[in-house]
């Protein structure tokens, strides 16, 4: 596979999944939650939204580093075959709420609309570093965007 | 066309779900040489197409999973509905229902008044029947305003009174749905109900007519004439007038008006025989039609009797529900209700609160004492039952004008109302004053705060605190001058800390009456001085409420002190059981039981189990972090410290005293309405209500946000546990 058509099914997985689970580290533990995300059309960043008082927020703010996991598994045998699982790694921070950014966002997730909007939550952006992308149960590629 | 809308010639007999069962009942009446007024369906399919194209869907099933409903109380559920309604106010319906919709209703119904109803499916069935859940709208003239009208129906699918009922509608995100019936007005000239079975004889029908409009009888304000008829025979058994025939509901130039019964009416009995006979005959033939006794909505306009809407007759229903539906309230009854309470209730509570304060406890004998006490606990529990029945149903003042500020305004937050209720003059906000302008004196005079630490008062600063305690003192918190005293030197030891200034209002006031056309504008101001006093008094009550039950505590209290002192065993702060006590009082050689107590230490927490983050309601915005303070007995009050979260189960205006030292609020009770939520807007404080358990799942100690923006609240345990 190419790393245009490779592109290309990240676009769609991006485009198909809803959820990704978020990896922060915290005083060496390990920390995960799901969040609703957004990648950016050149997939170089991806976004999310977080309330400022979780824990999630305050590992991301002292650690500036996470990982995402996004993944099409059905919970069926097939995934061996046809899952596919794509981690993205970068630098998170947290950016200004603009007019584009939330556009995006929201068209993806328009009913987090009053949850992106509240002055209690903050907009993250993942720089992405690269995507390691596990396909038939045990092939891995990474696609480095850096 | 037909996936948006179907006129009535064009149902199928398999189009029940599509169009509801209002609107599929009204087909199967039609062709039975009866009079039905003309009507098209807005089908299920164009509610379901706006939900998914609009996202409304992704946010109601946010909206409803905030907290499971069940877990809800009624005004949990107004909010949610709230919510939800101004969701569907703010949402335009998208392009291609919309045209269709259009071009129907300017087809039938360019130049005529309707009326829009709800026809959800399953709605009506011989297991569930439930009138007035969803909302219909009487007298909508103009496309436009039907459109408009269509999406409140739809947002009616989740009013609050279908939330309580939920389990009996079946209520949910996946499968429920709704169908709108637009239909032409029919004004009669009398209108009426008729159950084809009596509730309480089967072989007997009952007949109820008003003059005018149907929508006076069936919410409640026009007292009807009522007939009993014998089904079999075709006979009046018996006919009864209402106590006053006085009242009407026409048609204004949209809506409807509740008016004074021109003279002439008020001795015309609404209905002849043969109108009675004819509309026996009309629900003995539905009847038959659908196999079920029927309740029918009928209205005769020139001498013809038209069927409005048939429905099988159920037999409810639940007490609690059934109180909570009388609580919607017109601008009349409210105003008639605020007479009452300002002119009788308020004068007789405080009159009463004075003639219980006279009697001094101390001075009675052990048997007089007995007395006393029974007499102030019935006093109390009348009170608090009249607060049920009426001052809790005045709190709809407020509900209602909200309901009127959205509709027109449509602001992008369904609480902008509250702004314009605030700083109403509370008693609450009255106290608090006085407390901080006393702490403010003692704040600037070391001498002075120095003699109070001592206990000393003097000079105008005694004359101010006498007062203060004389006016605010006897509300079963601060019982002794004492409580008073610590707890202003405790104010004055921290930065003093200001209400939250007053936003300009008048700007808010004026968008509001610009956006009522120029006849309703006289009723918004109406409703907006009914609103505030009603948001004034919500608070003030429950002071008056709380100067009798400290009366009664009072009682109790000398009774306890003397209880104890007949043995070692025995203390004051004993719970004992009133009868208990009584009796003890009756016999002086009688030693109580001691009631077994459990405290908060018996409760056999799971202690691998901790609450990190839990939803409620954001009921005041802003965010804020601090050490919590749990309050489970309104002594603690006084232990609260300047910036601590406050977390407890009820706030009620005696406790809120404390606000001005706490930094933000977490309660268990949820509600934008509730007084925790008016207290802390008023100060400009976060506060998250709702939170289940919120005084078992936090310790004092324990590190707490509050984001009154999203309704969230985060726990961090503290660790070191130890915390004073």
């Amino acid at each position: 596979m190419s790393a245009g058509d490779l592109k290309e099914s990240l676009e769609t997985l991006f485009a198909e999944q809803n959820l990704a689970v978020l990896a922060s580290c915290h005083e060496n533990e390990p920390y995960t939650n799901l969040v609703a995300f957004a990648a950016s059309d050149d997939l170089r960043y991806i976004f999310f939204v977080t309330p400022v008082s979780t824990r999630k927020y305050s590992y991301l703010s002292s650690s500036g580093t996470a990982s995402m996991m996004i993944d099409n598994r059905s919970n069926k045998e097939d995934d061996f075959k046809d899952a596919m699982a794509v981690n993205a790694n970068g630098n998170v921070i947290v950016i200004e709420k603009t007019h584009d950014v939330m556009s995006l966002y929201l068209e993806k997730h328009p009913h987090l609309r009053d949850f992106i909007k509240s002055p209690s939550s903050a907009l993250m952006r993942m720089e992405v570093r690269s995507y390691i992308i596990a396909s038939s149960f045990q092939n891995v590629v990474e696609l480095k965007m850096r | 066309m037909r996936d948006f809308v179907i006129s009535m010639e064009e149902i199928r007999e398999n189009d029940g779900k599509l169009i509801g069962s209002k609107a599929f009942s009204l087909h199967t009446i039609t062709g039975e040489e009866l009079k039905v007024p003309p009507f098209i369906c807005i089908t299920t399919e164009a509610y379901e197409r706006y939900l998914e194209s609009t996202s409304l869907k992704g946010r109601i099933i946010m909206e409803l999973s905030r907290k499971d409903i069940k877990d809800m109380r009624w005004e949990e559920m107004w909010d949610t509905s709230l919510r939800i309604r101004n969701m569907f106010l703010n949402t335009p319906i998208p392009e291609e229902p919309d045209r269709d919709i259009r071009e129907q209703l300017i087809k039938y119904f360019s130049d005529t008044p309707v009326v829009v109803r709800s026809s959800a499916p399953g709605e009506d069935s011989e297991k569930t029947s439930f009138a007035g859940l969803h909302e219909s709208y009487v007298n909508v003239r103009g496309i436009d305003s039907i459109m408009e009208h269509i999406r409140l129906v739809w947002a009616s699918l989740w009013s609050d009174a279908a939330l309580l009922y939920r389990d009996e509608l079946g209520l949910d995100i996946k499968h429920s749905s709704m169908a709108v019936l637009v239909q032409e007005l029919v004004a009669g000239e009398v209108s009426g109900i008729v159950f084809s079975k009596g509730p309480e004889n089967n072989n007997q029908m009952v007949i109820e007519a008003v003059h005018g409009l149907n929508k006076g009888l069936v919410d409640g304000d026009v007292e009807p004439d009522r007939w009993v008829i014998d089904r079999e025979e075709a006979s009046i058994i018996k006919h009864s007038g209402p106590s006053f025939r006085d009242k009407i509901v026409r048609l204004k130039e949209t809506g409807t008006a509740l008016e004074k019964l021109p003279e002439n009416l008020s001795d015309t009995i609404p209905l002849k025989e043969k109108d009675v006979l004819e509309i026996h005959y009309i629900a003995l033939k539905l009847e038959k039609k659908f196999g079920l006794a029927q309740d029918i909505e009928w209205t005769k306009r020139d001498d013809e009797i038209y069927v409005l809407q048939s429905r099988p007759v159920t037999i409810s229903q639940n007490r609690e529900k059934l109180w909570y539906l009388s609580l919607r309230r017109n601008i009349d009854n409210l105003h008639a209700l605020r007479k009452k309470i300002e002119d009788k209730l308020i004068p007789n509570m405080i009159g009463d609160a004075k003639a219980l304060q006279s009697v001094n406890p101390a001075l009675l004998d052990d048997n007089e004492l007995a007395g006393e006490i029974i007499r102030r606990k019935k006093l109390y529990e009348e009170w608090d039952k009249r607060y049920t029945d009426e001052f809790i149903p005045f709190a709809h003042g407020m509900r209602l004008f909200g309901q009127v500020y959205n509709d027109r305004v449509k602001p992008s937050n369904p609480y902008e109302f509250m702004d314009l209720l605030s700083g109403s003059e509370m008693l609450s906000i009255k106290r608090n004053e006085g407390i901080n302008r006393l702490a403010g004196i003692l704040r600037n005079d070391a001498s002075l705060m120095d003699k109070a630490k001592n206990g000393a008062v003097e000079g105008d600063f005694a004359g101010d605190f006498e007062k203060l305690f004389r006016d605010f003192g006897h509300s079963g918190i601060f019982r002794t001058r004492e409580n008073l005293l610590n707890h202003i030197i405790k104010l004055a030891s921290n930065p003093e800390k200001e209400k939250q200034d007053q936003k300009d209002i008048s700007e808010l006031e004026r968008s509001f009456i610009s956006a009522l056309e120029k006849e309703e504008k006289s009723f918004a101001e109406e409703l907006l001085e009914i609103a505030r006093i009603s948001y004034r008094l919500r608070d003030d009550d429950n002071i008056h409420l709380g100067r009798i039950e400290h009366q009664y505590l009072l009682s109790l209290n000398e009774a306890k002190m003397r209880i104890a002192a007949r043995s070692d065993k025995l203390d004051p702060a004993d719970d004992l059981e009133l009868e208990e006590l009584i009796k003890a009082l009756m016999d002086s050689a009688y030693i109580p039981e001691k009631k077994v107590r459990i405290s908060r230490e018996n409760v056999v927490l799971d202690q691998r189990k901790t609450v990190r983050q839990i939803q409620g309601q954001p009921a005041g915005e802003g965010l804020v972090t601090g050490r919590a303070r749990v309050i489970t007995e309104n002594e603690e009050l006084f232990n609260i410290r300047s910036g601590e979260i406050m977390v407890c189960d009820s706030i009620d205006p005696n406790m809120t005293f404390v606000v001005p030292l706490v930094s933000g609020i977490v309660e268990r009770r949820g509600g934008m309405l509730i007084h925790g939520a008016i207290i802390a807007r008023e100060y400009g404080i976060p506060c998250v209500t709702g939170i289940p358990e919120a005084t078992r799942i936090v310790a004092n100690g324990d590190e707490v946000t509050v984001d009154g923006y999203l309704g969230i609240v985060t726990i961090r345990k503290n660790e070191r546990k130890e915390y004073q």
